[in-house]
């Protein structure tokens, strides 16, 4: 998963995307590695977007598939969207569904606490 | 690619890695023309959905096929024309695509869309979106209204 970098902290995964672009070249590889994550029992996850400079809607529908999996919007979050990125998820509504919070230790502590 | 005054045209093979290229370029363009940033990103985003469907869906197994765009720019105008051979865009597609994709209940989980949105994304950041279809290939053109930058 050369594209991801992966860390624990307080029980949570850390996922930092190192790749500008997360649309359908990717979404299919990027789901199925995040599920393999959570099989491997990884219940709470929080996604660095700090590097991303673009997602389409297929990156979104993976997203979409992970929070699923993980049972909802208290097991995932999302940090440092930027505005471009944002954008799409205000045109879909996901900015309702997707907690967005603007560093890494705001979502751990999010996460922390449910 | 050739320049124009204000229009280009390019090529890409009907691949998804290859659709970035077109997503970029297309975002570059938006701005080189002054696009503000948003709408750069509208732009890139709906030229992105509609290559990508071409690929996933007219062109699906003809990864040497090719796609050709144009972009071209007058004051306040931007326009995307999007030729492909493939597979057409079944009639009902483009209408069926109305943005009800995106009235799903928040608060329900099983409602939240993980695909089908694409169509709708173009049609709410473009304001006109045309499809023709006939026995020599399928043309998609989008426009996007702008607003002119000040001199």
């Amino acid at each position: 998963m050369d594209y991801m970098v992966f860390k624990q902290q307080d029980g949570i995964a850390i996922v930092e995307f190192q790749r500008k672009r997360i649309d359908a070249a990717l979404a299919v590889k990027l789901r199925d590695d995040l599920q393999t994550l959570i099989n491997q029992g990884n219940k709470k996850i929080a996604f660095n977007l700090q590097h991303v400079e673009f997602i389409d809607s297929s990156g979104l529908g993976a997203l979409v598939s992970v929070m699923k999996s993980l049972g909802g919007n208290q097991n995932m979050a999302l940090c440092q969207v930027k505005d471009a990125v944002l954008t799409v998820f205000k045109l879909t509504r996901m900015d309702k569904i997707f907690v967005i919070l603007p560093s890494e230790a705001e979502v751990v502590a999010r996460l922390s606490l449910s | 690619m050739a320049i124009s005054n204000h229009s280009i045209r390019l090529s890409i093979k009907a691949s998804l890695s290859d659709v970035s290229i077109v997503g970029v370029v297309c975002r570059a363009l938006s701005a080189e023309f002054g696009l503000s940033a948003v709408e750069c990103t509208e732009v890139e985003l709906a030229v992105v959905e509609a290559t990508t469907n071409i690929v996933k869906y007219g062109l699906a197994d003809c990864p040497e096929a090719d796609i050709h765009l144009s972009v071209s720019y007058q004051v306040g105008i931007l326009e995307v024309t999007i030729e492909d051979k493939g597979i057409p865009m079944p009639d009902e597609e483009l209408a069926k695509a109305d943005g009800s994709v995106f009235d799903y209940d928040i608060e329900d989980m099983d409602s939240w869309p993980m695909s089908g949105m694409g169509l709708s994304l173009i049609k709410a950041v473009m304001n006109t979106v045309e499809y023709h279809t006939n026995s020599q290939g399928n043309i998609l053109k989008m426009v996007k209204n702008t607003v002119p930058p000040s001199s």
